[in-house]
């Protein structure tokens, strides 16, 4: 069993605190994914998993064992570096070979182990290259290979796509996903792309300042997040956020522009006393309609082709919004649209630092 | 100005100190070849016939080869104990990024070394080591030790963090980290330390001169024994010379590239 349990765990540097007291479940044979903006503490926790930094308070458990006090080499523990972190001066054999040599196998133990694994990689032809010799491509297979060959309680991962072109990036991410379901290891894998963390996990955290913002799914985290935050940082492109005005049981726009509120939206208003209040929809849940039935007709500025859909920017309650289209309607810039908010799947959050949402609660 | 007359300057510039730095090394060896009249003939003489008495007058009249044999064991010696020393506290300070223990062996080689002969000299006579070889290879390190640790920092601050925790993840203990990791992958740095500390303790008079006696005295003490109170033997001391200087010039020729690199690596970085 490798669950891996943080209870209470806290990290300072000095006098910072930089992760405050961190509780989370990550199952045994479960993908999760910490996500989060560049300095929010996922690397930090994916560090102390694997004992690179020391606790500052709390326990952390792998399967049963409170490993606090353990150092790297003893929790049994493999990490893809975001650099690789392959030994230079090393063949690719060699770095594969390296660890189980310390643990103290036997040659022919190894050697089937490697074989196995590079077979499994599609890195046979390279093993005896050094990593110099390697592209990214090969260095981020061998980068796993290497962790694989030891079959560890668990495999972290550290950001180890973004050194990777964007072609190559999917590719390896598919890889992943279909590593992680043949192997049936607990993996926790750091990323600050939500694209990634979407494909990739069974569970998604979301940490923003080192603490939870939310714990679920991909589809949970997407379809309900917990608070503004979540919302706006989950989804490409982002989630349009307006701030609104309750009026009655509608919500009026910055510009002057009233929203009708529908019985989701309207129940969602009902559970705060609160005037202002923050509208979210992303932009798919936006759409083209007939004029009688908009909420809004907008000026498009902006046409972004991608094949698949087209991303139209325009100005809203005098925000930039984007609405994510069919590219059968072909819509060109200068273009007036009336479009309608899918209030099923529209948000409303509260106005303040929290951001709570109110409309994940109330349901569908 | 334009870069003609930048390249111009450049070579001058090359030339002048070539000249302060070769015109040296050329009297020295040209007088080592010299007739013992003609090494203090003024004017000099830039044409002479050249000979081998001063190194014949070398080799029959001093245990040449056994003052070699002595640096050769006090260098080596000094050299390998600065390196088991200087590499792992490199890797230490590099890794911890705690600078102050590196100042501090600095901050006792700027010192001059006459402040360490005295407790030094009462310290191996009670322990009789003085005139061993022990004594002067420990007393060498405190050359030998700051420059590995010195010329090494910047090397080890090269290797990326990753790499070392990368070795930690797969089970390395910190000993083991340094050893199959780190050092292999300073291995031009230590090339460039092991050259440096040779030569510094090579030519290093003044520890030598103090702790050595007749049996372990080394070359560039005993090329003391050339200038006498009254008439000091200019072409067999030029002569002595010249062989002392040989085999650091002929290791620095060797491993010029990599000493060049090594040491850019050091300006850069250090």
């Amino acid at each position: 069993m490798s669950s891996i349990t943080f209870e209470k765990v806290e990290k300072n540097f000095g006098e910072i605190n930089v992760i405050p007291p961190f509780d989370l479940e990550i199952f045994d044979e479960e993908l999760v994914v910490f996500v989060g903006p560049s300095g929010c503490g996922k690397s930090t926790l994916l560090r102390i998993i694997c004992g690179l930094e020391t606790i500052s308070a709390g326990d952390l458990y792998i399967g049963d064992r409170r490993v606090n006090d353990l150092s790297p080499s003893q929790r049994d523990i493999a990490m893809v570096f975001q650099d690789y972190a392959l030994y230079p001066h090393m063949t690719v054999r060699q770095n594969m070979t390296f660890a189980l040599e310390i643990q103290g196998l036997g040659q022919k133990e190894i050697n089937a182990r490697v074989d196995r694994v590079a077979n499994q990689l599609q890195i046979v032809p390279y093993l005896g290259r050094r990593p110099r010799a390697l592209s990214g491509g090969q260095r981020q297979r061998v980068a796993m290979g290497r962790a694989m060959v030891r079959e560890p309680r668990a495999f972290l991962f550290d950001e180890p796509l973004s050194n990777l072109d964007a072609k190559l990036r999917v590719d390896v991410r598919t890889e992943i996903k279909a590593l992680s379901q043949s192997l049936r290891t607990t993996m926790v894998f750091v990323t600050h792309d939500q694209v990634e963390a979407m494909t990739l996990s069974d569970r998604i955290v979301v940490l923003n300042e080192g603490i939870i913002q939310q714990v679920g799914t991909p589809e949970e985290v997407y379809d309900t997040p917990a608070n503004a935050f979540v919302a706006g940082f989950m989804g490409s492109p982002s989630m349009n956020m307006f701030g609104v005005r309750r009026e009655g049981d509608d919500l009026r726009l910055q510009d002057g522009t009233t929203i009708a509120s529908d019985g989701r939206i309207a129940r969602a208003v009902a559970t705060t006393g609160a005037t202002d209040l923050i509208l979210g929809v992303r932009p798919e849940h936006l759409s083209v309609c007939s004029s009688e039935d908009a909420d809004v007709a907008v000026d498009i500025l902006v046409v972004e082709p991608l094949g698949s859909d087209t991303l139209c920017s325009f100005e809203l309650g005098n925000k930039r919004c984007i609405a994510r289209m069919d590219p059968e309607l072909r819509p060109k810039t200068g273009d007036r649209l009336p479009l309608r908010i899918n209030r099923k799947r529209a948000h409303l959050f509260e106005a303040n630092d929290a951001g709570r949402c109110l409309t994940s609660s109330t349901g569908g | 100005m334009n870069e003609v007359w930048i390249r111009r300057i450049n070579g001058l510039q090359l030339f002048i100190v070539g000249i302060i730095i070769l015109i040296p090394i050329y009297w020295m060896v040209g007088s080592s070849f010299k007739p013992p009249a003609d090494v203090t003939a003024y004017p000099p003489k830039f044409i002479f016939e050249p000979t081998l008495a001063n190194y014949h007058d070398l080799f029959s009249t001093t245990p040449f080869f056994r003052y070699l044999l002595n640096s050769i064991i006090v260098a080596g010696g000094s050299t390998l104990l600065g390196l088991a020393l200087g590499m792992p506290a490199a890797f230490v300070v590099s890794w911890s990024r705690v600078n102050w223990p590196a100042v501090l062996v600095l901050a006792a080689r700027m010192a001059p070394g006459m402040i360490f002969l005295l407790p030094w000299y009462m310290m191996f006579r009670e322990v009789g080591l003085i005139g061993s070889h022990i004594s002067m290879v420990l007393a060498y390190s405190v050359i030998t030790l700051p420059i590995a640790i010195w010329v090494l920092l910047p090397f080890f601050d090269q290797v990326p963090r990753s790499i070392l925790e990368a070795a930690q993840v797969d089970g390395c203990n910190t000993l083991r980290v340094l050893w199959r990791v780190a050092i292999p992958m300073v291995m031009p740095g230590i090339v460039v330390t092991t050259i440096l500390c040779f030569v510094f303790s090579w030519n290093y008079f003044l520890f030598a001169l103090i702790l050595s006696n007749g049996e372990t005295k080394t070359l560039i003490a005993a090329s003391f024994n050339f200038i006498g109170e009254g008439a000091t033997n200019w072409g067999t001391l030029m002569a002595a010379a010249t062989m002392i200087a040989l085999p650091p010039l002929v290791l620095a020729g060797l491993m010029q590239r990599w000493l060049v690199s090594g040491l850019v690596v050091g300006a850069v970085k250090g």
